[in-house]
């Protein structure tokens, strides 16, 4: 009862602060009612990069997946964790690094122009899903990899016993095991991809590249047509939260418990060893090398960045702490499956819109601009919240489960059980969601571009200003220090959580 | 006793700044940022008005539209002739009061409300060290072989949607021919000016849409002498950045003062070095010699707002539908 009435209370605030400034725009401005061809195109585009872009890295993550769980090296557990590292890098870091590999002058095409082959070119529609690839795949083989342990071992042994063909042994083991969570894994990509703003910015090559969220910045800023704004923030919700509600109907994981066998790899053929080591390290390539050419080009000027700069980190590092704690205290509110729904609206809704909206309504109550920090923090928040649930959703669903009413039977009610039971049992997701949030919330250029007065910058703010001031080197440095605040805030946090 | 003196002191000076007027100018991000113009703009008119001025940074437009008529803002600096028409029509601006005479620009100013601070021409800026032969017309720019273009998105970018206007005014009923033309060198299509530039100097693209005062900054700075603009026989666009004041200013002496200050030579000769393009209200003779010796087109194309607002839906969507091939 009590449960689901903090679950209740929770989701209608929630849409009360996702939709209210949305409401409140439209009510200022009204709601374009028609779709012009540019805008049909927007949204067209935008589906079919996001479903080209969630397929491609549902793909690759079987191989990669399959490898890592079949061979056993030193440092694999390392490698694993360190796969979620360009899901926590700022998107305008990890494009900046993308160009550095793959661009015309990047290090790829110099390579192939050495031995003499054609180019690559990042730009236009497959540098988007390029882009979109370097995000997601690690998140898919992460989630993939997880999905596959679970599988106990013994039906490993069991079906190595009985010597089955390739395809036999594959329609056998992985089979049922990818069926259950690859839909899943491409729905919530797809999702992630369809509100995909930076990355089409840079990488897009042109106007054939327009997502909706960029059509929507495009007439919010440019055209000061807040009415088109408003009409195509409405579509993007229905469209992301489809996407979301279907994608609920269609994933139902299920744990089989096994006796914890590990798998042992005796029985791999030299060949299947050699593929496995490739793909591993091609995988590895892809996903570091723009990391580290970024690491490589900023360094040396990190420590003679200007005072504002730092100032600039600071006020990112107490946004990140802020909302950090607003999201995951809200994923905690909403770790069921009906939360689950609502919370995804945050990946649905354009940040712009939300912004102004905000802005509209906390005008009638005074200067909305002293409220910069606390709005952008909250705005960030419901940004990261979709993933916030995720990750805790399962424990959370596990604990209530197990525990309840045994906790019920000796009379641990209420506040107290949320502290003896569930905050105990959850603190390593709590920990690992916290360092999520406050790094997504590090690289967001967020609402503050609305809000920000002359003293107010953030940390990606700033380096928008030292591009706009022919500054490119600083701005590499800048970028190195947001990726070193982002992956340190998410590192601290998850230590935290598995220590306390 | 001294730190008595030190603490009376403070206490008086924040007293006295407690006391002064505030002028409140909304200006864009770069703009107010250290390596903009408005830190030295604010230390010259502090030390002349009795007064604190104070910029507020962000995106003009749409922030004086959802404010309203309930905006602080009592100066905006660093609009530009594109969005002047919207901005008219917000009724929130009244006349600038100052004269047009004392502005030496490449077209004649009439505007009585929005008045032009700095200007420029935009202009593809290249690499000597990889073009050594510029294209001189659009044709050739469009001939080029090998080269990439990097330009801005004119529904994101002011100096995108010059440029559609600049081609469309040279190209008319043939503007969609030409990008499509254009399109093969055009390397990619970024969201504003920053973006584009970054990849330029990175290497990326062997040339920019920039502005021909952009070397400038390349040459004193940097003391790098290979980044030049094309100029074009066809003429180019000129570009002009404005100020203006709020009709609702409840600080209205202080915000005349302020645009008597824009046209002070103090003033225009902080705009070259700090906004790297050229002073709006002196001769040629007058600016800085790296800037009266930069490379500029014979003639200047500037479309008016009442035109410009008739083109621009077409020019743009001409643009998108080549570019979308």
């Amino acid at each position: 009862m009590a449960r689901s009435t903090v679950t209740i209370i929770c989701s209608v605030f929630l849409v009360g602060l996702l939709l209210g400034p949305l409401i409140s725009l439209i009510n200022f401005s009204g709601l374009s009612l028609s779709l012009s061809n540019s805008d049909i195109a927007a949204i067209k585009f935008t589906f079919v990069q996001a479903a080209y872009s969630a397929t491609l890295s549902t793909i690759l993550a079987i191989p990669v997946a399959k490898a890592l769980l079949r061979q056993n090296f030193w440092g694999k557990r390392f490698v694993v964790l360190i796969l979620g590292a360009p899901f926590i890098l700022p998107v305008i870091v990890a494009v900046l690094g993308l160009i550095l590999v793959f661009g015309n002058n990047g290090i790829v095409n110099n390579l192939l122009n050495l031995i003499g082959l054609g180019s690559v070119k990042i730009y236009g529609f497959w540098g988007v899903i390029l882009a979109h690839v370097f995000f997601n795949l690690p998140l898919a083989i992460r989630i993939l990899l997880q999905a596959l342990n679970d599988v106990p071992g013994e039906h490993y042994r069991l079906v190595s016993s009985l010597k089955l063909s390739f395809t036999q042994n594959f329609l056998a083991l992985e089979w049922p095991v990818l069926k259950k969570v690859c839909p899943g894994i491409w729905a919530v990509i797809f999702a992630i991809c369809l509100s995909s703003f930076a990355v089409a910015l840079t990488l897009g090559g042109g106007p054939k590249a327009t997502t909706v969220e960029l059509a929507i910045y495009q007439s919010f800023f440019y055209d000061l047509d807040f009415s088109k704004a408003a009409q195509l923030a409405l579509v993007q919700i229905v469209l992301v939260f489809s996407v979301v509600v279907a994608s609920q109907f269609i994933v139902k994981p299920k744990t089989v418990f096994g006796l914890d066998i590990k798998i042992s790899n005796h029985n791999l053929s030299d060949f299947q060893k050699i593929i496995d080591t490739v793909v591993i390290i091609i995988t590895l390539l892809f996903i570091f090398t723009p990391i580290l050419v970024i690491f490589f080009y900023g360094f040396s000027d990190v420590f003679s960045l200007p005072p504002s700069v730092f100032k600039a980190a600071s006020l990112s590092i107490q946004i990140a702490i802020l909302s950090s704690f607003l999201s995951v205290f809200l994923g905690l509110c909403l770790a069921t499956n009906t939360g689950e729904i609502f919370g995804s609206l945050g990946i649905a809704i354009s940040p712009i819109v939300m912004g102004a909206g905000t802005f509209l309504m906390l005008k009638n109550f005074g200067n909305p601009y002293l409220l910069a920090v606390p709005v952008t923090a909250m705005v960030n928040a419901l940004v990261s919240l979709p993933f916030v649930i995720r990750i805790l959703k399962p424990s959370a669903i596990e604990i209530r489960t197990e525990f309840e009413n045994l906790s019920r039977s000796v009379g641990l009610n209420g506040i107290y059980w949320v502290w003896w039971v569930f905050l105990r049992r959850l603190k390593r997701q709590i920990g690992f969601s916290l360092g999520v949030a406050s790094a997504l919330s590090m690289g967001d250029l967020g609402v503050i571009v609305l809000f920000g007065s002359g003293e107010i910058a953030t940390l990606p703010l700033k380096i928008y200003q030292l591009m706009g001031s022919y500054r490119v080197d600083e701005a590499l440095a800048s970028a190195l220090l947001l990726s070193l605040l982002a992956f340190g805030s998410f590192a601290l946090f998850d230590k935290l959580g598995r220590a306390l | 006793m001294k730190f008595l003196i030190f603490l009376t002191g403070i206490f008086l000076a924040t007293l006295a700044s407690a006391n002064k007027p505030v002028l409140t100018v909304y200006a864009p991000d770069y703009f107010v940022s250290e390596w903009g113009p408005g830190p030295s703009i604010e230390e010259a008119f502090e030390k002349t008005c009795e007064c604190d001025l104070k910029f507020s940074a962000g995106d003009l437009l749409p922030r004086l539209i959802l404010e309203g008529s309930s905006t602080e803002a009592d100066i905006v600096i660093g609009l530009n002739t594109d969005v002047t028409k919207k901005a008219r029509e917000t009724d929130l601006f009244a006349p600038h009061e100052q004269n047009n005479e004392a502005l030496f620009l490449p077209i004649k100013w009439s505007d009585n409300t929005f008045l032009p601070f700095n200007w420029s021409y935009v202009s593809f800026v290249y690499d000597e060290t990889k073009i050594s032969q510029p294209p001189k017309s659009f044709d050739e720019l469009a001939n080029m072989k090998n080269n990439k273009i990097v330009i801005q998105d004119p529904r994101s970018s002011i100096s995108g949607l010059a440029l559609v206007l600049w081609v469309k005014e040279i190209y008319g009923e043939k503007a969609e021919e030409y990008w499509s033309k254009l399109a093969p060198n055009i390397l990619t299509v970024t969201k504003g000016w920053s973006e584009a530039y970054g990849l330029f100097t990175s290497g990326e693209a062997e040339m920019v849409l920039s502005f021909n005062t952009s070397p400038a900054y390349h040459i004193s700075v940097e003391e790098d002498q290979t980044k030049k603009a094309a100029i074009f026989d066809q003429g180019h666009y000129a570009y002009f950045e404005l100020v203006g004041k709020l009709r609702n200013s409840n600080q209205p002496e202080l915000a005349t003062k302020f645009m008597q200050f824009v046209l002070s030579s103090e003033f225009q000769s902080l705009i070259p070095f700090t906004n790297w393009s050229y002073p709006s209200a002196q001769e040629r003779s007058e600016w800085p010699e790296v800037f009266s010796k930069l490379p500029y087109p014979e003639k200047a194309y500037f479309v008016d707002e009442d035109k410009a607002d008739k083109m621009r839906k077409k020019a743009i969507e001409e643009w998108r539908a080549a570019l979308s091939q």
